[in-house]
């Protein structure tokens, strides 16, 4: 009885340091990004195929943060210390924690057919940016399980 | 010429019905459900909404003035439903669309007040205040503020904790109040809760313009008044009985002032009547006492002498005084000088004294 109460306990305090990590290294992506966007050049010259968060299902949220870490490298920017921001993200977002999508299994994923990166629509490095930072706010909300008409 | 002409009156029918159509506008309540209004209530319309990627239901509930839907009340099943887009469509009773409008709902997020405010002080003389709010996750920022009496409020920096410290607190009266809502990092929200309710610690000012002030006064309650009136006066009853029973507390606290009385007066007259004024005759007192209260008066010295200590035997513990007789002498002169100069009565304790026997020399 004892063994199992405190695997269960072990369970919970996994689960809750699991969700730290996650968290701040969500925040320290999302100061990297805001300081990539005041430093951005050519914003309107620049275009990447961007995933729309408003537009997204929430089984695709691994695949897009995966489309946004594989261009934020090729962002112009005006300085160099933003080039280190910018590895600074595209390395932090390969995390297992980041990347693995808690709520969606690799069945419901496969049946959500997300779209490849170069399906999504193409728009200016400034909006690439905004909708980068709004999915990684959209990854920073607790996650539950869904109904599966959702997908 | 005629065609342009009515396509342009067309397009400007279709332009402004188009402008006319009801605006709809919806605000997630604390992440419980979507509160959408529209602008115009002279129909009563039906809403049907949905985020994408769920299903688009009719709406379930329904808020009416008189008589007819003002606003209606979504689900709001998951927490990153607002990153998706809100569908709406209005309907008239016959059933016929009368718009389509779509939600970007992210920023649009009102929470509810937080609520269990409680102050504590602890030992290290700093004020600690907590509180709940209303989905308790890393992405709920709150802000407090606080007062002194009367004075303005004094806003702190927003943060995810659900505690705040205000360390040395002076001996003031502090209210306290929080709001919330969502982080930066989760995507803030344009709004703030409404302030919570307020949280009191510390006693108010007792003096000036707040016990004696007539705002003050007249804010006490009248039952308040009669029972401290009644207070009062059954305290001075009962002290009044004490001071009358009990001679002991009387004297203590009325301590008697001696009144000389008419008594006093007759004795002195006397003085001046039968003694000139002469208060030394009048007081009977000692020639030699009388003396000393004259200026000129001089007292004799009174010599001092030395006694050595001799031993006769081997035992150091015993010791033999000088010369007696010296002694004795001495002390009869001594004794001439202080009869002279003491109070007659108190000279007894000399005379009674055997001189051989004087043990501590000077």
């Amino acid at each position: 009885m004892k063994a199992c109460v405190c695997f269960l306990l072990m369970c919970v305090l996994a689960a809750q340091a699991e969700e730290s990590p996650k968290i701040l290294t969500l925040s320290k992506v999302m100061n990297e990004l805001k300081k990539i966007q005041q430093g951005l050049t050519n914003s309107n010259k620049t275009w990447f195929n961007s995933p729309a968060t408003n537009d997204l299902k929430d089984c695709c949220v691994a695949s897009a943060l995966e489309c946004f870490r594989s261009k934020v490298l090729h962002l112009s920017v005006s300085d160099e210390k933003l080039k280190k921001s910018q590895r600074s993200v595209h390395h932090e977002l390969r995390k297992s924690f980041i990347v693995d999508s808690v709520s969606c299994t690799p069945q419901e994923t496969q049946k959500a057919q997300c779209k490849s990166c170069e399906a999504y629509t193409m728009v200016n490095s400034r909006t690439f940016v905004d909708n980068f930072k709004t999915l990684l706010q959209k990854r920073s909300m607790p996650v539950k399980r869904r109904d599966l008409k959702s997908l | 010429m005629k065609l342009l002409f009515l396509t342009l009156f067309f397009g400007n029918f279709c332009t402004f019905s188009a402008s006319s159509d009801p605006k709809i506008n919806c605000l997630i309540i604390n992440l419980d459900y979507v509160n959408c209004t529209w602008s115009e209530h002279q129909y009563n319309y039906s809403l049907k909404g949905g985020f994408s990627y769920f299903d688009i239901e009719d709406c379930p509930e329904y808020e009416t003035a008189n008589g007819v839907n003002v606003a209606c009340m979504l689900p709001y099943k998951e927490r990153t439903q607002r990153f998706n887009t809100l569908k709406t469509s209005l309907y008239r009773d016959d059933g016929s669309l009368v718009t389509e409008q779509e939600h970007m709902l992210k920023e649009y997020v009102k929470l509810n007040p937080p609520t269990n405010l409680s102050v504590v002080e602890k030992k290290d003389a700093e004020l600690w205040l907590y509180w709940n709010v209303t989905k308790n996750d890393n992405c709920i920022e709150s802000e407090v503020r606080y007062r002194t009496d009367q004075n303005n409020w004094k806003d702190t920096t927003p943060g995810v904790r659900t505690t705040y410290s205000l360390p040395f607190p002076s001996n003031k009266q502090y209210k306290f109040q929080v709001r919330a809502r969502i982080t930066s990092s989760c995507g803030q929200s344009k709004f703030w809760s409404e302030w919570s309710e307020s949280v009191t610690w510390g006693t108010e000012k007792a003096f000036n313009d707040t016990v004696f002030s007539p705002e003050s006064l007249g804010s006490m309650s009248v039952t308040s008044l009669v029972l401290y009136a009644v207070g009062a006066t059954i305290l001075l009853v009962i002290l009044s009985c004490l001071l009358v029973h009990s001679e002991r507390l009387r004297i203590i606290l009325i301590p008697v002032v001696p009144n000389a009385g008419r008594n006093v007066s007759n004795y002195l007259a006397a003085l001046f009547d039968n003694y000139d004024g002469n208060v030394e005759k009048w007081l009977s007192m000692p020639k030699d006492l009388e003396n000393g209260f004259k200026p000129n008066f001089t007292e004799r010295a009174c010599p001092v002498r030395e006694y050595k200590i001799f031993s006769q035997s081997s035992s150091d513990s015993e010791s033999i005084l000088s010369n007696p007789t010296d002694v004795s002498s001495d002390y009869q002169s001594m004794h001439r000088y202080s009869s002279a100069s003491t109070i007659p009565g108190s000279a007894e304790p000399l005379q009674t004294q055997n001189p051989s026997q004087v043990d501590n020399p000077v």
